[in-house]
């Protein structure tokens, strides 16, 4: 065994944060050696369209990160870390063999919650993987029925997109209300309202009893049956932090992390969805589990490792997208707020925006882009505009912006 | 094929991005430091328009991964984007725009 030089970087997990940070060290020219180790037999690829465009087209390369790794890049596939010795440098993996490391970067995201009194029929699954994507699409056939546990976005997309492929799909959700953590109370009614009217059955305030295997249906907690010769449970995730925990990494509910991404160990960091953070606009410590932080925390970690003088953190106002059926949803800052304030265009886009102590911290919108990208530019330190501000007709929202930036 | 007349020149603002279509094709045409460029209005890495997006620093970023562009060159300027944008010829006389299309 050699001992790892000055400088070799080992990142445990290959979705987009690790290999984010592996493809950005190899761009700036890092010095070590960059060792990208991840459990599935893939290449790097994106996820989001997993719920999405992968279930109409099914075409794997288009969802794969990059066409080709740099060859600064070294993938081990199929390989799982089982423990870290953080004294000696040290990360053992599944096949008996140890990488050395000089820095390491636990990326190893997190994994769907499971119902255990449903999990064990074979048509239940779960979707965080390709392999998961491939095994429900093989299902999706015109005709057949979906039912989706949980209004998350995740759910949401699968069902609208099911609907397309021309799948009878329905929702149950346990809470009295769709997407609870992660968008504003109004905007999830306008989402309801608008899934509704396309014909899609979402259950509130219901759980799943049992399925009843005879006849691929499901039974609710009210007796009502709802078609479901697949049923996807959709009810969250849980951040993989364990191999961090046991190295004794401080962890609580996800490994802490700074800005940096330094976890509570030298030379170990940590980026992605497994991260419990600062969140900027609410100051909790919080999962942000998103795409853009998975983006942005590892872009910040690849300049630390670069250059840990001249690196700043990467000050991301955490904010996600949500593409289902004909409605893109965009969310930024917090979810909560003191006032809100809608703005809704004649082309039928839909802005909320809320305030907190007089400054904006969130901004939710429906099929308006254009305006959401402006209006998110204001949340938090900035200068800010006022709810009378937003409403007022014949508004350009750019030069409103414009001006309050520059003020 | 050539010169396509596209828009009256006042229309597209300083640090602004407007989306046309050309001869078919979605082009973006934007105004920094007061002169005019035209890039394909498609981001090369997600389904996204880039007229949608923050004109900054001379760079484009597209509204749904924030994958940044250069304006003047299409480059694009790290992760997300491993493809740079189609950059068209671009004129602006006696207030109108011109696009060359090839």
């Amino acid at each position: 065994m050699i001992n790892a030089s000055q400088q070799d970087v080992v990142i445990v997990g290959a979705g987009l944060a690790g290999y984010n940070i592996a493809a950005s060290l190899a761009q700036q020219g890092y010095a070590g050696a960059i060792t990208l180790v991840g459990d599935e037999d893939w290449p790097p690829y994106d996820r989001p369209p997993l719920s999405k465009h992968y279930q109409t087209d099914g075409d794997e390369s288009a969802i794969l990160l990059a066409p080709e790794l740099p060859p600064r890049i070294k993938q081990l596939r199929r390989r799982k870390a089982l423990a870290i010795d953080i004294k000696n440098r040290l990360l053992q993996l599944d096949d008996d063999n140890e990488l050395c490391w000089n820095k390491l970067v636990i990326a190893t995201g997190a994994r769907p919650r499971l119902l255990p009194n449903l999990q064990q029929s074979s048509r239940v699954r779960t979707l965080r993987t390709l392999d998961d994507a491939q095994a429900i699409r093989a299902s999706l056939t015109p005709g057949s029925s979906l039912l989706v546990i949980g209004a998350g976005p995740i759910g949401l997309e699968l069902a609208t997109t099911a609907t397309t492929l021309g799948v009878q799909s329905a929702v149950v959700e346990m809470a009295s209300r769709v997407m609870g953590r992660s968008v504003p109370a109004a905007m999830a009614e306008a989402i309801l309202q608008h899934h509704r009217a396309q014909d899609l059955a979402i259950h509130l305030g219901r759980t799943v009893a049992y399925l009843d295997e005879n006849r691929g249906e499901a039974v609710l907690d009210n007796g009502y049956r709802v078609p479901a010769a697949l049923v996807v449970v959709g009810i969250g995730v849980l951040a993989n932090d364990e191999l961090a925990a046991h190295a004794g990494i401080a962890c609580d509910n996800g490994i802490l992390v700074d800005a940096f991404g330094r976890t509570s160990a030298p030379d170990v960091f940590a980026v992605g969805d497994v991260t419990r953070q600062r969140h900027p606009v609410s100051g909790r410590l919080e999962r942000i589990e998103t795409w853009s932080n998975a983006q942005g925390q590892a872009l910040a970690v690849a300049a630390f490792l670069c250059n840990p003088t001249q690196a700043r953190p990467s000050g991301l106002i955490p904010w996600f997208w949500s593409d289902q059926g004909d409605l893109r949803l965009q969310c930024a800052g917090d979810i909560r707020g003191d006032i809100e304030a809608w703005r809704i265009d004649p082309s039928g886009g839909r802005i909320l925006v809320q305030w907190t102590g007089g400054r904006v911290t969130g901004v939710a919108a429906l099929n308006a882009s254009r305006d959401f990208v402006q209006l998110k530019r204001l949340i938090v330190d900035r200068p800010t505009i006022t709810p009378q501000q937003l409403t007022a007709p014949d508004l350009n929202i750019r030069t409103l912006v414009q001006q309050a930036l520059t003020a | 094929m050539g010169w396509h007349e596209v828009l009256e020149g006042q229309l597209v603002q300083e640090n602004d991005v407007v989306g046309v279509k050309v001869d078919g094709r979605d082009v973006a045409l934007y105004r920094v430091e007061g002169r005019i460029y035209a890039t394909s209005n498609i981001c090369t890495h997600g389904d996204a328009l880039l007229s949608e997006g923050w004109v900054d620093d001379g760079c484009i970023e597209c509204p749904l991964h924030q994958g940044r562009f250069e304006i003047a060159t299409g480059k694009g300027q790290g992760t997300p984007i491993s493809v740079d944008l189609e950059t068209y010829a671009v004129k602006e006389e006696c207030g109108r725009i011109f696009v060359e299309m090839s």
